[in-house]
């Protein structure tokens, strides 16, 4: 095993616990790893010793996994990270649902309406599965989940609005049921909008001055 | 000098390292063992999640940078906000830093 793969080594070790502790992976995998490999190139300039050994010497000098996993929990935010999962997650459960009763097997004939509210489904889990990738650190999706995100809150906050106004004002002249009993009897808009705020703040730490959203 | 004695300052000192320009974590992490000659027994690893949250309170912000033939990094600046939570953080240190001298200079007296 050479230096480089030691510190590779180091880095997946980290990102496993990273993932296991529910801390978002990047950007300090990354940037540990540059850490690694500069500080191990030193200590080989500077003593002479191996590039092995150097690298040893550079892990043993940033500190053990459990060490650095403990200050990225301490220093973290991960409610906002976990509400975001677990909203996404029922969310992802409510489309599968829906697919399920509406398209595989229907208690009623299929109707115009129920195709159109397949673009709005489909919107949802697209957005719940690119925050669980952004939260995972899959740099690949910069620039695209923050918008989506922002997007995906503001049509919650009309539809809850909305909900809010019109089923609010035809329970009351009913006689019966409250504004929020509206907002409860559309739960999905409701989580919508708590997936939008918490997994914007949970990635919004890392939106960088290119714009890039980076969920570490 | 222990993480314990450095509680509560370590985000000072990450402010202060950067109010001379933009760094990255590796040149932050040298210029504080240059700093405390060697003094501060602070693993480097616990430096950047502490860089990433003082990112999240919008005291510093984090950019990408990238130079041919070299691995990319992570450089970090102060903001306006970090400035002046660094201006006061400063003005905190030294208000303290003035009663413990008299207390403990005291009790040498």
């Amino acid at each position: 095993m050479d230096d480089l793969d030691l510190i590779a080594a180091y880095a997946r070790r980290l990102e496993a616990a990273l993932r296991r502790a529910g801390r978002p992976v990047q950007p300090l995998v990354d940037e540990t790893t540059a850490h690694l490999v500069e500080d191990a190139a030193r200590i080989a300039r500077a003593d002479g010793c191996s590039a092995q050994d150097a690298a040893r010497r550079a892990i043993a000098r940033f500190g053990d996994v459990p060490a650095v996993v403990a200050a990225a929990r301490k220093n973290g935010r991960a409610l906002s990270a976990s509400i975001a999962r677990v909203s996404s997650l029922v969310l992802l459960a409510c489309v599968a649902w829906w697919i399920f009763t509406a398209l595989v097997d229907p208690p009623y004939p299929l109707q115009v309406k129920d195709a159109l509210i397949v673009n709005f489904f489909a919107e949802l889990a697209f957005v719940s599965i690119l925050l669980f990738r952004a939260l995972d650190g899959r740099r690949t999706l910069r620039g695209v989940v923050g918008p989506a995100l922002v997007l995906n809150g503001a049509l919650a906050f009309a539809l809850v609005v909305v909900g809010l106004v019109s089923g609010g004002v035809v329970e009351r002249a009913s006689g019966h049921g409250t504004p929020l009993s509206s907002l409860l009897a559309d739960p999905v808009w409701a989580l919508m909008l708590v997936q939008s705020i918490a997994g914007l703040r949970a990635l919004g730490g890392t939106r960088t001055r290119d714009g890039a959203l980076v969920a570490g | 000098m222990k993480g314990q004695a450095l509680k509560g300052h370590l985000d000072s000192m990450l402010l202060a390292s950067l109010q001379r320009g933009p760094r990255h974590g590796y040149a932050i992490a040298e210029w504080l063992a240059e700093q405390s000659k060697g003094e501060l027994d602070l693993a480097a690893g616990t430096l950047y999640p502490a860089l990433h949250r003082l990112e999240e309170d919008g005291l510093l912000r984090g950019s990408w940078h990238e130079a041919a033939g070299e691995r990319r990094r992570r450089v970090y600046a102060l903001t306006k906000k970090g400035e002046r939570a660094l201006a006061a953080q400063k003005d905190e240190w030294v208000a303290f830093s003035r009663v413990m001298n008299a207390v403990l200079g005291g009790a040498h007296g």
